[in-house]
């Protein structure tokens, strides 16, 4: 990436580094136009919530930019500031959890509109995300890192801070434990799928 | 009317690898940052640049109401010490019942127990000078 110094926007990260170090905030602007989709899908991805995720970007910005000093440039700038961002995410949804709850999870789509595959098929994304969430908070980072960083472990290790080997076994233990989720559906899902089966066939039969 | 018996195909089945990876993949899972976001973003580093930095804690100026509670705590330690050292070996029955204090007053009229009053007095004032210190040091601020 060619840097400009006229313009705080295009400048490379160590370049606004290095400005925002020397006492120019404004060059910070050029890290935030260039990481802010990555730090609002990231948290994103533990809230689902869009307005949440966008407050929980702000602080992690907010905290690397208070921070930046500490950054050494022994990794790269994404791996020190996805580190960071993913530890602000970590505490603040410990602090206040996404509202979800397992009984939310695994709601079968309504029969309805199971003709409707597309619409199937993202119901049942949306199931798994929501399960995910509603794993034990290490197994859930371990997931949601995993697949951010597009199925690679070693920058999920990297973010997370931990070998790459506790990863593989949290990654395998909780796709365990979501599989067991769905396997075991709560009292009120069942009482759902009974109340949508029964609406379903009155359906068919009023047809 | 009939009742389906069978619900069982309403039940999800777990998710398979695939499936977990395709609900995760970006394309599919992802948002835009709103358009006004990396403003608000500058906006809170611009506030935040125009805050005075924090003040330091002032080490100088903590410094002798730290040492007089090192002091006093070692005092104190050295009383404990002393006192245990000092016990003899056979229990001494003393009686301590409140209502009974002249059974105390033996002890306290030795003169080894009337050193260790003396000291524990001067060790609790030691802490007290010291909270009040810090607590108009605080004040200060």
């Amino acid at each position: 990436m060619t840097a400009d110094p006229a313009q705080p926007a295009t400048l490379t990260d160590e370049a606004a580094i290095a400005r925002v170090l020397a006492g120019d905030p404004s060059a910070f602007e050029a890290i935030v136009r260039r990481w802010q989709t990555p730090l609002v899908n990231l948290a994103w991805r533990f809230c689902r919530d869009r307005t949440r995720s966008e407050e929980m970007a702000q602080e992690a910005f907010l905290r690397a930019w208070r921070n930046l000093a500490q950054f050494r440039g022994e990794s790269a700038f994404s791996t020190w500031l996805f580190a960071l961002a993913a530890n602000v995410y970590r505490t603040e949804i410990r602090r206040l959890p996404a509202t979800l709850s397992l009984d939310d999870i695994a709601e079968p789509p309504d029969p309805r509109l199971a003709v409707a595959a597309a619409l199937e098929e993202t119901s049942r994304d949306e199931s798994i995300r929501r399960a995910v969430l509603a794993l034990p908070p290490k197994y859930r980072d371990a997931i949601l890192l995993f697949y951010f960083h597009e199925q690679d472990v070693p920058a999920a290790a990297r973010t997370l801070k931990i070998p790459e080997g506790t990863v593989k076994a949290r990654l395998f233990r909780g796709r365990e434990l979501l599989r067991s989720k769905f396997a075991r559906p709560s009292s009120r899902t069942r009482r759902l799928s009974n109340a949508a089966s029964l609406a379903a066939h009155q359906h068919k039969e009023a047809q | 009317m009939k009742t389906p018996r069978d619900n069982s195909k309403f039940i999800p089945a777990p998710p398979t690898d695939a499936e977990i990876a395709r609900a995760f993949a970006s394309q599919r899972d992802s948002i835009l940052p709103s358009s006004g976001f990396s403003a608000s973003v500058m906006a809170a580093i611009a506030h935040d640049a125009a805050a005075p930095a924090p003040i330091p804690f002032p080490w100088k100026r903590a410094l002798p109401g730290i040492a007089a509670i090192a002091v006093a705590l070692a005092l104190l330690v050295t009383i404990l010490v002393s006192m245990v050292l000092a016990a003899p070996a056979a229990p001494v029955a003393v009686q301590t019942s409140a209502v009974d204090s002249s059974a105390l007053m033996p002890f306290l009229h030795s003169t080894q127990n009337a050193n260790i009053v003396v000291w524990t007095a001067v060790t609790i004032g030691a802490c007290i000078v010291s909270l009040v210190y810090f607590r108009r040091l605080l004040a200060t601020r």
